[in-house]
């Protein structure tokens, strides 16, 4: 009888899962060595990387692995760890202004809080230390702006991104005492730390606990005349989740504040609030019922949780195979998280795993392939703003920036949501589809960054040249050079041979352009078609 | 310094509350070993006290000898540099206000930088059966003399009196959020981090004068809880005072219903309690003074 109950009790197993790796179609070798170069250098192959592993096969082996020690590597963590982590955000409650800054350092200010929590996950990952460390860590990563703002030891003669460590007393817990993380996450006097543990569990363990399903139909009679504050400690509606939070919640005072608005206020940790929380949610700091004894503490049991590990390799598979994991992934999820932890919680050695998933290399769906998983499956992946952004940087030297601000990377003069990106607080998750907003920005960023390589490469002529090797503006189109330079073009930008047709194409496009406006208007055209087709627009 | 260019009152604070991190004025130590822990050993965790008690109480002592938290101090400050304004900054009355003010401030002609949103309340009632005078200083605001000492708040600093005909004296006061003034070498030049309500009592049947919340000064950080001072114990107060040990733990000195600063002492669910002591008299001296206002 007990074996019955408790089989009774076991949770549901989940349905038999449809073979992913047989419903999908992979990438050819040269489209995946794209994706895997944007996903993990944000730029694309080279001519002679494409030309290589066109070549031989297991190329694409060798520089995936490349690729995963790249130092470029950290940067596209950032970007994708900040798609669910919400951290850079347009506005915290202690501005530049707060600061010796002008406004034209608006947005490095914004950017480099909402990344000091994302650099040091970064910094983790890139240096193969455990993930464990993200949240004992006694140092945290920034550069020279948040050297001048905040206490901090930043290293002397250091540029850039840092490992730097906290001067005011705040315990070892790497992100769990970021202020980038807790100016993002702030409370109020009524909230009382509860969205920061929201926070935690939602980012940590993926216990998201807002979006759990709560019913208050059978408690609504219940709520008249009865303190909200005594409910979230007797009513089981309530309990369900608060019992976790608050003990969680209470922990966190060493930030709590008295002025929103202060940076004397905001910046420093305050060691002697900690035991605040403890009257101010009648809990004492706990993670889940295990009494914690301060941040430190708090970091260990976290790191210690089983889910910590599950939740790293579901938020990185959720980055990599751009969609949300769901219950049928959970045996993937579950192989990938043993060898993880196994492995001693090395990201590239994950990386390396789910780069080579089925999930991630797919390129279409068989005809058998259920509807479900035709829905589910991201089999082309449209380029975000920040890959935009490094993508057009790179080929071509161009940076959309106004006054400060990358106009790819914010909102308050930016363009970041439009081009399907997320802002963290009104849209926290990527768009996958083309949107008409995107395909607006993909075509001013086409564009700008087409003319930016003409004019110098073309008609200023300055070496080395960028993009356009093999042409001038006295090249014409029955000059052999004119020919190879379309077909180069089209190699390295979409990772796919010219054929005659689309040769033909692109030289109908540049006559008639140089015809209305000359060379350097049709090599500006020509270039700016590549930059915004559909093949150099998704990967 | 290891800090450069930083500015404001954040940057002061910072720097205050940051203790000696950066004295030997050595490059700091940010390179980091290699890394081959393991996740295994995590939940083996326990912090383990780096102070006695004679140390903490030691290092509590050396704090409270810095100075009662007094809020009239900031506030005595905050009116004196109001003097340094001129005809347009920082613009009429006693408040700094605006969004100007909040983004970037002004300069007025004698040299002297306001920054900020305050809100300053002030009472003076005379002439009726009570006489009663307060004053509540909060915001987020930096003022820069001209001779670049800066009084910076993020927070709220209050005190209140009342005098009855009958010769009942009653008095309260906070001190609450972050506060500096360089000009000064005592608590408020240090820098402190607090949330601290007192009270008194006197004239009456009933003297009595009473503490309780955080206090951060110095890197010391301590909490009082329930503290009483009352006639016949010799000016030394009975409750507890917590105090926190550099590992994070916190400890209690648990004063009880002695009446010599005296009393048991342990580190929270830590071992057995040891006998500790802490001179809390010349703190009721400074609330009792604050009686007479």
């Amino acid at each position: 009888m007990v074996i019955f109950a408790l089989l009774a009790c076991a949770p549901e197993a989940p349905p038999p899962a449809e073979p992913v790796a047989e419903a999908l179609v992979p990438l050819d070798n040269l489209r995946l060595l794209r994706r895997m170069s944007l996903d993990l250098r944000g730029v694309l192959p080279s001519a002679e990387e494409l030309d290589a592993v066109e070549a031989d096969s297991a190329q694409l082996d060798v520089l995936r692995d490349q690729f995963l020690e790249d130092p470029r590597l950290e940067d596209r963590l950032v970007a994708l760890l900040a798609e669910q982590w919400h951290t850079r955000i347009d506005a915290y409650d202690i501005d530049w202004y707060d600061f010796d800054l002008g406004p034209t350092d608006e947005h490095r200010f914004e950017k480099s809080v909402g990344e000091e929590p994302l650099r040091l996950m970064a910094y983790v990952a890139t240096h193969d230390r455990p993930w464990s460390e993200i949240v004992t860590a006694d140092y945290t990563v920034a550069n020279e702006l948040l050297r001048d703002i905040w206490p901090l030891e930043y290293p002397e003669g250091g540029s850039g991104w840092e490992v730097s460590r906290w001067t005011d007393g705040r315990p070892p817990a790497g992100v769990l005492v970021s202020n980038g993380l807790w100016w993002r996450y702030s409370t109020n006097p009524f909230n009382k730390n509860r969205t920061r543990a929201a926070a935690i569990f939602r980012l940590l363990v993926c216990e998201d606990f807002p979006a759990r399903p709560v019913s208050f139909a059978d408690a609504t009679e219940g709520f008249a005349g009865v303190d909200s504050a005594d409910r979230l400690s007797t009513d089981p509606y309530c309990l369900a989740c608060h019992a976790a939070i608050e003990p969680l919640a209470s922990s966190l005072y060493g930030f709590w504040w008295f002025r929103q608005y202060s940076p004397t206020e905001m910046t420093s940790y305050h060691a002697e609030r900690e035991m605040l929380g403890t009257d101010a949610l009648g809990a004492s700091p706990a993670w889940f019922g295990e009494p914690v004894v301060g941040l430190e503490d708090l970091g260990r049991h976290i790191a210690a949780d089983g889910r910590f590990s599950e939740c790293a390799t579901r938020t990185l598979a959720t980055a990599l195979w751009r969609r949300d994991t769901v219950l049928e992934d959970q045996g993937r999820i579950d192989a990938l998280e043993e060898d993880f932890v196994a492995g001693g919680m090395r990201v590239p050695a994950l990386l390396h795993a789910l780069t080579d998933s089925a999930e991630y290399r797919a390129g279409g769906v068989t005809a058998a392939a259920s509807e479900e998983v035709s829905d589910r499956e991201v089999t082309a992946r449209l380029l975000s703003p920040e890959l935009l952004g490094s993508i057009t940087l790179d080929l071509t030297g161009w940076a959309w920036e106004v006054n400060g601000f990358d106009q790819l990377g914010n909102d308050t003069f930016g363009y970041r949501m439009l081009a399907n990106g997320v802002d963290g607080e009104f849209v926290t998750r990527p768009a996958q589809d083309p949107t008409l907003t995107w395909s607006l920005v993909l075509a001013r960023t086409a564009e700008a960054a087409a003319y930016t390589a003409v004019q110098h490469d073309l008609v200023a002529a300055e070496a080395p040249r960028r993009l356009l090797q093999q042409v001038t503006l006295t090249t014409l189109p029955t000059d052999a050079s004119f020919q190879d330079e379309l077909a180069a073009l089209h190699w390295r930008l979409l990772a796919r041979r010219a054929s005659e047709d689309d040769l033909a194409a692109l030289t109908t496009l540049w006559t008639a352009l140089e015809a209305d406006g000359g060379a350097a208007a049709a090599w500006t055209g020509v270039l700016a078609a590549l930059l915004q087709h559909p093949e150099f627009a998704s990967y | 310094m290891c800090v450069s260019r930083m500015r404001l009152g954040a940057a002061v604070l910072a720097l205050a509350l940051a203790g000696s991190a950066c004295e030997d004025g050595g490059a700091p130590d940010t390179a980091l070993p290699a890394s081959d822990a393991d996740a295994d050993d995590l939940g083996d965790f326990a912090a383990a006290p780096e102070w006695s008690a004679e140390e903490m109480t030691a290092a509590a002592q050396a704090m409270l000898e810095l100075g009662f938290p007094n809020p009239k101090a900031p506030y005595d400050a905050y009116m004196s540099l109001l003097s340094f304004r001129d005809e347009v900054c920082p613009g009429e009355g006693d408040q700094l206000v605006g969004q100007e003010m909040a983004q970037g401030g002004c300069t007025a002609s004698t040299g002297a930088h306001y920054e900020g949103n305050t809100t300053l309340l002030v009472t003076d009632e005379s002439g009726g059966d009570v006489e009663r005078r307060s004053f509540s200083l909060g915001g987020d605001f930096l003022i820069e003399d001209p001779e670049g000492y800066r009084l910076a708040g993020g927070g709220g600093m209050s005190y209140g009196i009342s005098r009855a005909g009958s010769g009942q004296v009653d008095w309260f006061g906070e001190s609450a959020g972050t506060w500096i003034h360089d000009r000064r070498d005592d608590w408020l030049g240090l820098g402190i981090s607090s949330t601290v309500t007192f009270g008194g009592s006197a004239g009456g049947d009933n003297a009595v004068l009473t503490l309780d919340g955080s206090l951060g000064l110095d890197g010391v950080y301590v909490q009082f809880v329930d503290l009483t001072w009352r006639d016949g114990c010799d000016a030394y107060p009975q409750g507890s005072v917590r105090m926190r040990d550099p590992s994070g733990l916190w400890s209690t000195l648990d004063l009880a219903d002695r009446c010599d600063g005296c009393g048991a002492w342990s580190i929270d669910g830590l071992g057995e309690p040891t006998e500790a002591c802490l001179d809390l008299r010349p703190y009721g001296s400074a609330i009792a003074e604050l009686g007479t206002w």
